[in-house]
Order: C-alpha cells, then sequence, then structure tokens
C-alpha cells in the first residue's frame, strides 16, 4: 500500500497497532492507544534546552591544559557521541515514520529525533569554544578508522529497515524484480527486521551514550571539563526518555495485546535481541582500549570502563525481560549516578557552579577601576 | 538504623546512602531504574508501610498511585516495606 501523508479512509486510530496498520492521519492528542508516548512527548517539551544556556568559558583554559592522551580521550568520546547523535537526528524519523500507524507514536517519534539534533548543535558549541577550529574534529569523523567502525554497528539495522520499508510501501508484498535481482517484501520478516532494530536503537541510547556519559563526567569528577559535563547532563537527562522509549516500544511488542504477530516476532527474535546486545558490549570495551591506548586518567581506564560496559548492558537487558549476561553486576562508576540526579539536588555544590546560577551571571573578577567611585 | 523490608523476603538496614534505590543497589539486588531522577518512572515501588522523605521531586512519565513512590527520590523516614511489581532477586 503507496504511503500517504494523509490516509482519506475513515478508521479509529485506538484500534491500530504501533507499527504497520494505517498510514496516520489526524494528529490529535485528546486520545492514545499508549498514554505513555504522550507522556514522552509532554515530557521531552518539558525538558527542552538550548546548548548556548550552558556556559563553557572554563573548559577552553582546562582542555588546554589536558596532557596529549586525556586530550586525545576527551576528543574522541566528543566525535563518537557526534557520530551517535547525527544518526539519531535522522534515523527515528527516516526509518519509523513511514510505518507507523498511531498519532501518539508518530509525534514521539518527530520529538525524540528532534531533541537529538539539539544535542548533535551542543557538540558544535563544545568543540567551537575548546578549539579554534572545529574542523580538526568534524572532518576526522568519517576518516578515522575506529569512529567508522562504530558507525557501520550503528547504522546497519536501520538501513536495512529502510530499504526494505521502501520496497513495501513502493511495491507491496511478495517477489519483485528489481535491477535484476528478485527482492522478497513480506510483512512477517519486515516486523522482526523492526523489532531488531528498536533493540539496537535501545542499546545505543542505553548503551552506547551510557559509555560515553561515563568519559565525560570522568572529567568533571576532578573538576576539569565542567561547562561539557553540564551539557551532557542535559542530553543525558533526554536519552533518558528516549531509552524509555524504545522500551516501552519492545515491552509492548513483546506483549502482543497491541499486535499479537509481533509477540510471536519478539519470541523468534530473543536470541538475535542477545547477540546485538552481546556485540555492543564488545564493540565498547574494544573502544574503550582505543581510548585509553595512550594512557588512562584518574578515576578511569579501559578496565574499570568495560566493567560499566557490562554493567550497564546487563541492566539494560533486564529492563526488556533479557537475563544478565556479563559477570559484573554492580556499578564499579557508583559516582556516576550523582551526575543524574535532577538539579533541585545539589551534591556537593563547592566542587562545582551550580548550574542554576549560571543564566545571567556576572563574573566575579573584582579590579581597582571597579572601586573609582567608592569614598568614604 | 531503619530497616528496609523487600517483597515480605529480604531485609536490610539503610546505610545511609543517597537514596533507597542506591541503598537497593548496595544489597546487589536487581532494581531497575533508567534516569535516577525523578522521572522515568523505572525504580517505582508501593510503599506497604512507614514514612519516607523526597530527596528530589517526583515527576513520573506515567502518573504514580497514591502508594507509589520512587526509589530514587526517597530515603526512609522510619521502617518501611517496600514491594515490586516483579520481586527483586539478587544478583
Amino acid at each position: 500500500m503507496a504511503y500517504t501523508t494523509f490516509n482519506k479512509k475513515d478508521f479509529n486510530a485506538l484500534n491500530e497497532p504501533m507499527f504497520f496498520g494505517e498510514n496516520v492521519n489526524v494528529s490529535r492528542y485528546d486520545q492514545q492507544k499508549h498514554s505513555v508516548f504522550e507522556n514522552l512527548i509532554e515530557k521531552q517539551l518539558s525538558f527542552f534546552w538550548r546548548p548556548e544556556e550552558v556556559d563553557l568559558s572554563s573548559d577552553r583554559k582546562d582542555f588546554q591544559n589536558l596532557p596529549e592522551h586525556e586530550k586525545h580521550i576527551f576528543i574522541s568520546n566528543l566525535k563518537y557521541q557526534t557520530l551517535l547523535d547525527s544518526v539519531q537526528g535522522r534515523s527515528p524519523n527516516v526509518a519509523f515514520l513511514p510505518i507507523v500507524s498511531i498519532p501518539e507514536l508518530e509525534t514521539w517519534i518527530e520529538t525524540w529525533s528532534f531533541s537529538e539534533t539539539i544535542h548533535s548543535r551542543s557538540y558544535t558549541h563544545i568543540i567551537r569554544n575548546i578549539l579554534p577550529d572545529p574542523s580538526v574534529v568534524f572532518n576526522d569523523i568519517v576518516g578515522n578508522s575506529e569512529i567508522i567502525k562504530r558507525a557501520a554497528s550503528v547504522s546497519q539495522y536501520y538501513d536495512d529497515l529502510i530499504r526494505m520499508v521502501g520496497y513495501y510501501n513502493l511495491l507491496g508484498e511478495g517477489t519483485h524484480e528489481i535491477n535484476g535481482k528478485k527482492i522478497r517484501v513480506d510483512k512477517r520478516e519486515l516486523k522482526k527486521l523492526l523489532y531488531l532494530t528498536v533493540v539496537s536503537v535501545n542499546v545505543l541510547e542505553a548503551v552506547r551514550f551510557y559509555v560515553s556519559f561515563a568519559c565525560s563526567f570522568a572529567y568533571a569528577e576532578r573538576a576539569l571539563m565542567e561547562g561539557n559535563a553540564k551539557v551532557i547532563k542535559l542530553i543525558a537527562r533526554d536519552e533518558a526518555l528516549h531509552l524509555m522509549g524504545t522500551q516501552e516500544m519492545i515491552k509492548i511488542m513483546q506483549e502482543g495485546k497491541d499486535d499479537p504477530e509481533m509477540a510471536e516476532v519478539a519470541k523468534e527474535c530473543e536470541g538475535q535481541a542477545y547477540q546485538i546486545f552481546i556485540d555492543a558490549a564488545e564493540q565498547e570495551k574494544e573502544w574503550a582500549k582505543y581510548l585509553f591506548k595512550d594512557g588512562s586518567m584518574i578515576g578511569l581506564n579501559a578496565e574499570i570502563l568495560s566493567q560499566y560496559v557490562e554493567y550497564i548492558t546487563n541492566t539494560r537487558m533486564r529492563a526488556i525481560g533479557l537475563k544478565n549476561s556479563f559477570p559484573t553486576v554492580t556499578n564499579p562508576l557508583p559516582w556516576m549516578n550523582a551526575w543524574l540526579v535532577s538539579d533541585s539536588v545539589q551534591v556537593a555544590p563547592q566542587e562545582a557552579e551550580i548550574s542554576s546560577y549560571l543564566v545571567g551571571a556576572i563574573d566575579n573578577v573584582v579590579t581597582e577601576d571597579d572601586l573609582n567611585d567608592f569614598s568614604l | 538504623m531503619h530497616r528496609i523490608s523487600i517483597d515480605n523476603n529480604i531485609e536490610f538496614e539503610y546505610g545511609m546512602e543517597f537514596s533507597l534505590l542506591d541503598s537497593i543497589e548496595a544489597q546487589a539486588l536487581d532494581i531497575d531504574y533508567n534516569c535516577r531522577a525523578g522521572f522515568c518512572g523505572s525504580c517505582k515501588a508501593t510503599l506497604n508501610s512507614g514514612e519516607v522523605d523526597l530527596i528530589q521531586p517526583q515527576t513520573p512519565v506515567c502518573p504514580l498511585k497514591e502508594d507509589e513512590i520512587l526509589t530514587c527520590c526517597c530515603r526512609p523516614k522510619t521502617d518501611i516495606e517496600l514491594q515490586f511489581n516483579n520481586p527483586l532477586q539478587r544478583m
């Protein structure tokens, strides 16, 4: 069935499945089949922030004074985050919008993808503030073999789903000959690809991003690159919503009430879902070795970060009904949790500038000129 | 120190951790969490008895029932009994 941007059929969206039902027509938010997506939209809108709100003035000096190997860790981590958010700022829209069939999920997908572009803009803000030439960082992303390795695994499922959905919307189910090749379009296979894509996106946000957050916060734990940490704190707040979104999609698919066939698909794909998590964790551990190849830093090294990879992967697997697959079950980086709590909780305020004071702040530099008007 | 009872099954003493969530994690129990900031609702539990102090606002995406709390947002004020939808397991 060809995709239409305004489905002229008269149907009740409350009876449609999340995906592969009728194309959404009226965007209405007064009723939902799955209210969690409406709640996520509202929460994400309330979290809206602009990178320019965060003061990065002390980060430039901090970065210049970092030893070379710590500059490598910081910049490599930032390049990886840039890659991930570049993908996330477009892929949920491109991959999921043509097949979504309930308005609250359609709009959640757009809200989610849009908020990832804010993250991308924040990386430009950070890089501009710490380096005289941002191109040195951006241009190396595609040229760096370690980074490109990550790109392949991160975009693979998205690319396959986008291609197959393209055939499905253009040609429908069946076997078609395209450019001399036989292509089989089968809805059941599409649903399997969708399920595995959502799992891989969950891994991207719930595992890969959180490993990168650990690196960012490790600097701030030493009172370095604190502006960057404040940006990452805001990004982490958004990512918690996003990963909740993919977790909910997965749980709804597994449950089978929304689309009974998806429950069968989820069961069939369980082994592959395990493999997606395990493969990602192994890649993240390899990445940790690259990050720390020239030396580690106080509070973090390849070994501890690898343990964190195992811990966080276990946690995220359990959240979607899979079992622990790695030995590390307790958090080797308990200090990370303090960075994730809400701003209303001041944790050791004397150790970092309180973020809520920075809007419209004055500096505390006083010179003799400032006292010129003063007389006893 | 206040006693924390989980699912009528596991009991331990609160060790002055930052939050109930931290306290439960210190016991190597498989409690779920996402945001640790009071908005995702993953760490939710039913407070069957006792009182808690709030350490950060509870504003979960899916509203809490009257006797529910977010463990990342609370500390025990008295001895407490908690119940989880999926009983917690030792890891």
